[in-house]
């Protein structure tokens, strides 16, 4: 494996302008974010809380014992 | 000097990671957006075939059940497009390889052709209902061929609409939208009106399986598995499609709940009125509904301009498979043009534009949900057990050296595709609707794949993978400075 700064955009068929962006834009999240996304901290945007999950998990939990006792018990 | 204009193009059209000032949905823009883009042919189709086969009281849990459940299971994959501003198959190349992310890519092509030929022969199926009603007899109203023209009508105009890009497709959306909110106020007055929610409820499903047919105390196991098959198979469809709009959320958060609750509880409404309507009219053929309401109300104007309606809503749902599609492909090989991309994202489904497709959607939502639940299992199970979603995005963009693993394909993701697909197949074949082992109807075939696959590739992942690949932030912490 190549040392990450060796690591080339190799993308093919971009225009020299859009190659140029996608480079820019690699480079700014490797300088502003990678260090914070490698310690599992957040990228672009604020990170999820683990209460989305809870909230999600709570709402098909209830959705799963309906299920039980409308389907499988009656 | 760079175009301002196609950086943001290439921005919105996936070539390029979406920065956090690029991001322009909430939460509650993509709940608006997903139930525009989700409430479309597919739930009305699934949701009148659980009334087709269930009572109301079981058909209401199935339903539930099969679309929120089933979408909850794979939400995580919004996270790391929100994270990176990469869409989908761009991120999968650090689960699956860069070679492995394009058998993804073809894997997402092949879960959204037969769903487009659904969209297309719904689409059929309206058009001559509506000449029907005009007072049109003969070819043109019966099904078979003439179906079959005006779904092909219906998949070059769609397929049109998202030539277009964006701007034409987001108009096409909006109407849509309003058009299936309208079908769906409409079909609610009708059968509270017309019928009555206690009527539903007592009303037995028109074609369900049968003792007869399948044996002993079989036929209500087969109905209840069939209908729950086909709505985790409709649950688990979106996962392809999650990362192309959570990359634009504003916060991993919104990306998350925006989906899952937009193509989850809130769509699933239309399956669920689908349901009733089956019940109370005791046919699958959604197109149908529109002459029965015509003999009860006597009127003709209302069920034209709702066949009108939903027309160009199922125009509009063709076009919003296919654009996806095609950036899908235009992200992973940026050198195909446009047009192409469009073409491989329709020709195969000229080849399943007959009308018998139109009644096989446990077949087709099966096998969707096969396909994208395995996908969906092997990137899951990364984001909570291998990466928690930590990747390197110059990795993602560098093709011929970046997340290689074995020559670009990571071996513990096609072991566990591979498991998947056994599981699969052991427990029931989607095109005959057979169980060679006998397990289906007692299980369903997609829940216990999705997690013999995602267990089968979290054990290879950490007893060999991990072990002889260098993986950024899992075993290979160096930074770029």
């Amino acid at each position: 494996m190549l040392p990450v700064s060796k690591l080339p955009i190799d993308v093919k068929g971009l225009t020299p302008e859009m190659h140029e962006e996608l480079e820019k834009r690699v480079l700014e999240f490797e300088r502003d974010h990678e260090a914070s996304v490698s310690q599992g901290g957040e990228g672009y945007v604020p990170l999820i809380r683990k209460g989305d999950f809870v909230f999600a998990g709570v709402f098909n939990a209830i959705i799963v014992v309906y299920f039980i006792i409308a389907v499988l018990v009656m | 000097m760079v175009n301002r204009n196609s950086i943001q193009g290439a921005v919105y059209t996936s070539l390029l990671p979406a920065k956090k000032s690029d991001r322009i949905y909430g939460m509650w823009d993509l709940i608006f957006v997903q139930i525009c883009f989700g409430i479309a042919a597919w739930f009305f189709l699934t949701g009148s075939q659980a009334g087709c086969l269930l009572p109301a009281y079981q058909a209401i849990p199935v339903i539930l059940l099969g679309n929120c459940t089933g979408i909850f299971l794979i939400s995580f994959l919004s996270i790391v497009s929100s994270r990176y501003g990469c869409e989908q198959m761009t991120v999968t190349s650090g689960v699956f390889g860069q070679k492995g992310a394009m058998l993804m890519l073809i894997f997402f092509l092949i879960a959204c052709y037969p769903a487009l030929a659904l969209a297309s022969l719904m689409f059929g199926q309206t058009a001559i209902k509506f000449i029907a009603m005009l007072g049109g007899l003969g070819f043109w109203t019966q099904e078979g061929w003439a179906v079959t023209i005006f779904a092909l009508v219906a998949l070059l105009g769609g397929t049109y609409i998202a030539f277009l890009g964006p701007t034409a497709m987001r108009w096409f959306t909006r109407i849509s939208a309003i058009s299936m909110g309208v079908i769906l106020l409409g079909l609610i007055i009708y059968l509270f009106t017309y019928h009555g929610l206690a009527s539903v409820f007592e009303a037995e499903p028109s074609d369900p399986f049968t003792d007869a047919d399948m044996g002993e105390g079989m036929g209500i196991r087969w109905s209840k598995a069939t209908a729950l098959e086909a709505n985790l198979g409709l649950g688990m469809s979106w996962g392809f499609f999650f990362g192309g709009w959570s990359r634009l959320a504003k916060t991993e958060s919104n990306g998350y709940h925006g989906c899952q609750w937009g193509w989850g509880a809130l769509a699933v409404v239309a399956g669920l009125f689908a349901a009733f309507a089956a019940l109370a009219i005791g046919k699958y053929d959604v197109t149908s509904w529109f002459l029965e309401v015509s003999k009860d109300t006597g009127s003709v104007i209302l069920p034209l301009a709702g066949l009108l309606l939903f027309a160009l809503a199922n125009l509009t749902s063709v076009a919003t498979l296919v654009y996806p599609e095609a950036v899908a492909v235009k992200a992973k090989i940026p050198k195909i043009k446009w047009i192409p991309a469009l073409l491989i994202s329709i020709i195969p489904v000229l080849f399943m534009l007959n009308n018998t497709v139109y009644y096989m959607v446990s077949n087709v939502y099966a096998f969707i949900g096969f396909v994208t639940g395995i996908y969906s299992a092997i990137i899951v199970a990364d984001y909570l057990f291998i990466s928690r979603g930590k990747f390197r995005i110059r990795e993602f963009f560098s093709l011929k050296s970046g997340y290689q693993y074995a020559k670009g394909w990571n071996p513990a993701a096609l072991i566990a595709l591979i498991a998947g697909f056994i599981t699969y197949l052991l427990i029931l074949n989607p095109l005959t609707w057979t169980s060679v082992t006998g397990l289906f109807p007692y299980t369903t075939a997609l829940i216990p794949m999705f997690f013999v696959t995602a267990i089968v590739y979290t054990i290879a992942m950490k007893v060999w993978i991990i072990k002889k690949y260098k993986i950024p932030f899992v075993n290979d912490h160096e930074i770029e400075e």
